[in-house]
């Protein structure tokens, strides 16, 4: 049932702008805004003249060398009643993402999501390509790790891990500059050790964690400041938010994302 | 302008309809995992015959794996329970525990002519995987020492060999799973408490949480022991509940909201069925089934909201009557976890008479005379100070602990008298194998 949802509504968010495009006459053309013009003299903007007007760091599109890109937001995730039960701990986590330019096509990636008590870091390489017209397309890999301690009224507990992941991403430019990403992604858990008082629990084996999708799009949402939305779902057998809820289960569980970033 | 605004709002609106499929619709689980049914069947052919007590006795202890090793682990605990229905009909169970992802065989035996015959099926606890299995114990596998009317002294490693074959799901058993007598089940004392009754409705099992199902289940899924969620209605009759809302989590969809504190008896027994469609059991009707339909020895029963704990204290010394009445031993505790529910217990007049399971500190624990002090595991292993209590007369349980390599490690602490955990078979596995 979850999948079938999943379906229309990744249909409904990539095909809803693309439908407002073709219905709506062109918006005349007006003077670029100040903000904009910065922009374009500064460091975010790619330097072929038909790349993004726009700042992105999700959307699958080359990048040149030594261009930086970042944005700083939240991101809300929902815990699942497998595990919380009729407890809902919906802490949101601050969630930065880094993107700078290797060369024509090779991108070093960064993703921070804290909580301060836990936090998850990932690293990696995304290789962006054009498609065709309007479509990009790229694939990434990273490597990366979570640490949580949890020492406060009946918890004394810390634990770490090591994770990888993988990704192709499709992305849709639309003639307005909105960028619209959907990224398919794939986790694997590398290593997760865990430790009450001065028990440690080791889990060294490799397995598939879980899959997500994510759609994001990026333009100027928030009038002329720039800002990156997103809806991810995950659906995994470990997420690193809720690891000191020790939960036991051999099976994925949907753990649905919403974020917001918006671009230093 | 107008347009960026425009589509703003449709993405939020998306992204907002988004979130709120994937989070906030999602109240109830997934339906409870299907073990397969009719089994019995196989069993009650011609000349059948049920096992002596002496021969059941027998069969436990720890075996080894060789056929299906790679599948259920290098060794095996064996243990019997048994489940009374309609106050007279009893069927004993054979259960197994193994190590990996928690999984446990449920099996009935016979004698048939000169051998045993063993029916049943298994489940992985920590997912969905089930499927049947199929033991012999011919003559020569060690059947004819189990069957001898002086049955039995301590069995030789080797002497009793279970030969079977099992499947996955309802296909055929086509896969060889052969067990060999290693050794005695670990003699010590040592509660295996089973969470919510016998387990969580998370688990998927066939019964409900904190139902009456599930406290004849219990057993055969390797507790020894249950811990209840006490609430009481609006007429003051306590129940068995554990969320503090009636909930799609728990309950079938029923037009009620709000807290079951708010309806009288009346109103949640006729309106109100649990996830797999029980009744919410009165706490008398879960003790009377833990001392009439189990072998368990152990009741926790926590007092998540109580109005009237001298009510509760009057149920606990009158089925302490009633389990010595039968001759049987229920330790039967009051757990206090708050200092609420302490300052309600320590208000009554024989509160330090009263068996009780403080979750607070230590100190207090000894001030109210506990007779079980119950720490959280996420605090550690508490042998340091589990060491002090037990030597003051105390018994040491932890809650809830359910990560089979942490449970391993309390158990080889030798510093507990329980554990508390949604997974009894894990408990049961680690307890029965440790070599005393």
């Amino acid at each position: 049932m979850i999948h079938a949802r999943l379906i229309v509504l990744l249909t409904l968010l990539i095909a809803a702008p693309a439908w407002g495009q073709s219905k709506r006459s062109p918006r005349p053309k007006r003077t670029p805004s100040p903000y904009r013009r910065a922009y374009q003299k500064g460091v975010f903007v790619a330097p072929d003249s038909t790349s993004p007007q726009v700042p992105f760091v999700h959307f699958p599109y080359p990048l040149g060398k030594g261009i930086n890109r970042a944005t700083l937001g939240v991101t809300f995730t929902t815990s699942p009643r497998d595990i919380t039960e009729q407890t809902q701990l919906d802490v949101p986590a601050g969630d930065l993402v880094v993107l700078r330019g290797l060369n024509k096509n090779l991108a070093l990636t960064g993703h921070l999501k804290f909580q301060f008590i836990q936090n998850n870091i990932m690293v990696g390489l995304r290789r962006s390509f054009p498609i065709k017209g309007r479509f990009y397309g790229s694939v990434g890999a990273n490597i990366g790790g979570w640490v949580g301690i949890l020492k406060l009224a009946d918890f004394n507990t810390t634990g770490f891990g090591t994770m990888a992941a993988a990704d192709v991403a499709l992305g849709f430019r639309s003639s307005r500059d909105l960028l619209v990403t959907l990224r398919l992604e794939t986790d694997l858990g590398l290593f997760n050790r865990t430790a009450v008082g001065q028990t440690v629990s080791d889990d060294s084996k490799l397995a598939t964690n879980g899959y997500g999708a994510t759609v994001t799009l990026e333009q100027a949402f928030f009038g002329r400041r720039h800002a990156a939305i997103g809806f991810r779902a995950l659906y995994t057998n470990f997420n690193w938010q809720f690891w000191s809820l020790y939960d036991t289960f051999d099976r994925n569980i949907f753990y649905p994302e919403v974020f917001m970033g918006f671009f230093l | 302008m107008r347009s960026t605004y425009f589509r703003f709002l449709t993405a939020t609106l998306l992204v907002g309809w988004a979130a709120y499929l994937g989070g906030g619709c999602r109240t109830k689980y997934e339906t409870a995992v299907v073990v397969p049914q009719n089994l019995a069947a196989g069993l009650n052919m011609p000349g059948a015959k049920l096992l002596f007590s002496q021969t059941r006795k027998a069969c436990e202890g720890v075996y080894t794996v060789s056929d299906g090793a790679d599948v259920f682990g290098n060794e095996i605990a064996a243990k019997w329970s048994y489940r009374v229905k309609n106050g007279t009909d009893t069927t004993y169970h054979l259960s197994l525990f193994c190590e990996p992802q928690g999984t446990f065989f449920v099996m009935e035996g016979r004698q048939v002519a000169d051998s045993l015959l063993f029916v049943g099926y298994w489940r992985r606890l920590v997912n969905a995987d089930v499927g049947t299995v199929r033991f012999v114990v011919q003559r020569a596998g060690g059947a004819k020492a189990l069957l001898a009317p002086d049955c039995c002294q301590a069995l030789k490693p080797g002497a009793v060999v279970f030969k079977g074959l099992y499947g996955n799901g309802e296909e055929n058993q086509k896969y060889p799973l052969t067990l060999s007598f290693n050794r005695m089940l670990n003699p010590k004392p040592f509660q295996i408490i089973a969470h919510r009754s016998g387990g969580r409705t998370s688990d998927l099992l066939p019964a409900s949480e904190n139902s009456v199902e599930i406290i004849r289940l219990a057993p055969e899924l390797g507790a020894t022991g249950v811990e209840f969620d006490i609430r009481q209605t609006k007429d003051g009759v306590p129940i068995l509940y554990h969320d503090d809302q009636l909930n799609l989590r728990l309950t079938q969809k029923n037009g009620l909201i709000g807290a079951v504190e708010n309806y009288t008896y009346s109103q949640l027994s006729a309106l109100v069925r649990l996830v797999n469609g029980e009744q919410i059991p009165t706490l008398e009707q879960a003790l009377t089934a833990v001392i009439d339909d189990t072998p368990l020895q152990t009741v926790w029963m926590d007092s998540k909201l109580i109005r009237d704990m001298s009510l509760i204290r009057e149920i606990q010394k009158k089925y302490i009557a009633k389990a010595a009445a039968q001759g049987r031993t229920v330790n039967m505790y009051i757990g206090l976890p708050t200092e609420t529910t302490l300052n309600q217990f320590e208000a009554l007049p024989d509160h330090t008479q009263a068996p009780s399971l403080c979750e607070l500190d230590t100190a207090i624990a000894r001030r109210i005379q506990a007779k079980v002090w119950a720490p959280r595991f996420t605090l550690g292993n508490p042998v340091d100070k589990a060491k002090v209590v037990r030597a003051q007369g105390m018994k040491v349980f932890v809650w809830t602990l359910d990560v089979p390599d942490f449970i391993r490690q309390f158990i080889d602490g030798n510093a507990l008298d329980g554990i508390l955990t949604n997974y009894s078979a894990v408990v049961a596995y680690y307890h029965y194998v440790q070599k005393p």
